[in-house]
């Protein structure tokens, strides 16, 4: 149990991920333009009309649907006059059209409760323990709503009328009523909290709250155990403490990851702004079963110079490291990274790894970092230990948009070719570099927009070929390859190429001049 | 960049759209709790501000004038459903609570608390705390100065605190 949080931490916190999830739909910008283009600017401004309003949207869609046809039918084939050295490590252009993306809630599914029970088994590898009810009234049927570190099952019966629900979520009881009860009981070794929705109501709602001690995946800040809520509607006091009480774990309690279950791997290291060097180590559960990690993990790198820096041994507090326990599911790539920094750095010295290890807390053992002797060059400032810390530990997840201190996670840079010819394709490069302090690996490919002085006429709309990108470690670059028709008609002389991702990155836009000629 | 001649000339306008969107929907999003009246609020004051004659063209200001047409469209739609309360004989059924707590989780207990602030305590709390705008910057939003925007957050903070420490459950199992 934790004491409450002030209220400014807590809206603080609130603000983080509001920021982060919250979107408009996804027609919103062009719905935003529309709207412009019918108002028109300060000279044409009249009152809003209607007809005006659908009417521009109609040319919108028309305008929309000449682009997308104009781009399949054409392809980007041709080559610039002037065309631009490819780079090396460049991801290739390819062109591929926007989808729109399904929304990210998993789809119920209906079943029996002992389906339910093997569906959430299998799929649930994110949250240890997972429990249950062993008991549950028989005729109910169960509704499944799970994610990979989520439990959410309702059992209802055919009418309706009696509901029992159990859902891993962070607590925050509704109101209480003028008849609703209240009690604080022992449940499953801590305390829980207990309330009747109303208690002159012999069936009405029940709601049981409690922490299980272990691994959550969904916990920003990890380390506080499994939250759960029971539910019931339909049932007595009598009905809920049985299912209750017959609550327990379907799967086995998640072990800690040993040496020769886990992948570490160190993809090198690049300084940040204002003297910051960042070490990011990315973790591979190498088992069939999820295993877990619990606090932040130390390191021992030694190098080819002989020097050595050691992260194990020295922790900062609870406080200053984000998230201290994880589920690492099985896979084939790296799902979880660990960072550790070295703040102000005065100079940095260019060495080589030798080798490393990393040690999680509440394991004995080290596991081997995975570095090619040599290979790998460590910029870091000081051998002493300590002088990095271990900052952070997560799962691989898409970058955040925008940082809390407001600017973009994504830098992005353009490198033009000198000059381009009218009917010809523009080739350029584009750079995306993290500015962020976490690694990121994109879910799936953001979209972006392409235009030539944002004109309809040359304005491409593709997906990112992010595929082949991996993860993206903070300070790294990843370079790709764009092309960009441009029609016979594009008048000669300077014009502006901007490059803007869409949401929810629509933060990150960039603009270069380009000149187009006929030399 | 600047506003050209042309006043149907949008080049300047659409890189300033694609950076506060974003952001503007958020801002109005928690203003209204409604995701359409968000969106229809939001589209609006991006037209709003590219007709008038003097919208700035450098972002802090462009955003300072999109924010202040959110805000007085925000105000009518409030005064709009104030009037509708009024006239309404049925009132809608509400969600389903537990529905709330499941989806919400903390946010909810939050956002109830939240709605109980004015609109213009909404705001301040929002800049400060949502978008980490200090108190002069706020002050110039909403036409207040700086002191006096610092104390309408500290008197929201208050109001926030008392609301929510009347739940005394969500201190019992707060996690």
């Amino acid at each position: 149990m934790h004491p409450p949080l002030d209220i400014e931490e807590r809206l603080r916190r609130h603000a983080t991920g509001y920021r982060r999830d919250t979107d408009p739909s996804a027609g919103f910008h062009a719905s935003v333009l529309t709207r412009v283009d019918a108002v028109g600017g300060p000279q044409a401004r009249s009152a809003f009309a209607p007809r005006q309003l659908a009417a521009a949207a109609a040319i919108a869609v028309f305008v929309g649907l000449l682009a997308v046809g104009f781009a399949r039918l054409h392809g980007v084939t041709q080559s610039a006059k002037h065309g631009l050295t490819p780079g090396v490590n460049v991801i290739p252009w390819v062109a591929i059209a926007p989808t729109p993306v399904a929304p990210t809630l998993p789809s119920p599914i209906t079943t029996s409760p002992d389906q339910a029970r093997a569906l959430i088994a299998r799929t649930v590898t994110g949250a240890s323990p997972l429990v249950l009810p062993a008991y549950l009234p028989s005729g109910l049927n169960a509704t499944v709503r799970s994610s990979s570190s989520s439990v959410d099952v309702t059992y209802a019966s055919a009418a309706g009328d009696r509901q029992v629900r159990i859902a891993t979520v962070a607590p925050s009881p509704p109101a209480q009523g003028p008849h609703a009860l209240r009690t604080l009981p022992a449940f499953r070794g801590g305390t829980a909290s207990y309330q009747v929705e109303d208690d002159t109501q012999l069936a009405g709602r029940r709601l049981l709250f409690w922490v299980e001690p272990g691994v959550w995946n969904d916990d920003p800040v990890g380390g506080r155990g499994v939250p759960y809520i029971l539910s019931s509607t339909g049932l007595t006091d009598a009905e809920f403490w049985q299912i209750a009480n017959s609550v327990a774990p379907i799967a086995p309690v998640a072990r800690l990851c040993g040496i020769g279950q886990v992948d570490v791997t160190l993809p090198g290291t690049h300084p940040l702004d204002g003297g910051q060097a960042v070490l990011t180590f990315l973790l591979r559960n190498r088992t069939g079963t999820p295993c877990g990690v619990i606090g932040v993990p130390g390191t021992t790198m030694h190098f080819t110079d002989g020097s050595e820096v050691l992260l194990a041994g020295h922790y900062p507090s609870a406080a200053e490291v984000s998230r201290q326990s994880l589920m690492l599911s099985p896979s084939s790539v790296p799902t979880a990274f660990v960072t550790a920094a070295a703040q102000g750095c005065a100079s940095t010295a260019h060495r080589f790894l030798h080798d490393a290890v990393l040690q999680p807390v509440g394991n004995a053992e080290s596991l081997p970092v995975a570095v090619r002797q040599g290979s790998v060059a460590i910029e870091v400032c000081g051998t002493a230990q300590g002088a990095f810390e271990a900052t952070r530990m997560g799962l691989l997840e898409p970058p955040v948009p925008t940082e809390k201190n407001g600017t973009a996670a994504i830098a992005m840079h353009l490198r033009m070719p000198a000059r381009v010819g009218p009917g010809t394709t523009l080739r350029y490069e584009v750079t995306l570099t993290n500015r962020s302090t976490t690694p990121f690996l994109f879910g799936g490919c953001p979209s972006f927009v392409e235009s030539l002085d944002s004109s309809e006429q040359t304005r491409g709309h593709y997906l990112l070929n992010c595929g082949r990108m991996g993860v993206v470690i903070p300070g790294a670059s990843v370079t790709f390859a764009m092309a960009l028709n441009l029609p016979a008609s594009v008048p000669t002389g300077r014009h502006t190429l901007t490059w803007t991702m869409d949401m929810p990155y629509s933060d990150a836009a960039t603009q270069a001049p380009v000149t187009v000629t006929t030399d | 960049m600047s506003p050209p001649g042309d006043a149907n000339d949008r080049s300047w306008f659409e890189p300033l759209a694609r950076v506060l969107e974003r952001p503007a929907f958020q801002f109005t999003l928690m203003m209204t709790q409604d995701r359409s009246s968000a969106e229809e609020i939001v589209q609006e004051a991006f037209a709003r501000v590219f007709a008038a004659r003097n919208t700035p063209s450098n972002q802090p200001e462009f955003k300072r004038w999109l924010y202040r047409a959110i805000t007085n469209l925000v105000r009518d739609r409030h005064r709009r459903q104030m009037v509708e309360t009024r006239l309404r004989v049925f009132s809608r059924p509400a969600p389903d609570p537990e529905d709330e707590v499941i989806r919400r989780a903390e946010d909810r207990e939050l956002l109830l608390a939240f709605r109980s602030l004015d609109l213009r305590e909404r705001m301040a709390v929002y800049l400060h705390y949502y978008e980490d705008q200090p108190f002069a910057e706020i002050g110039r939003s909403i036409n207040l100065r700086e002191n006096a925007a610092r104390v309408l957050v500290h008197r929201a903070l208050r109001k926030l605190r008392a609301r929510l420490e009347g739940n005394p459950l969500a201190h019992e199992v707060s996690i």
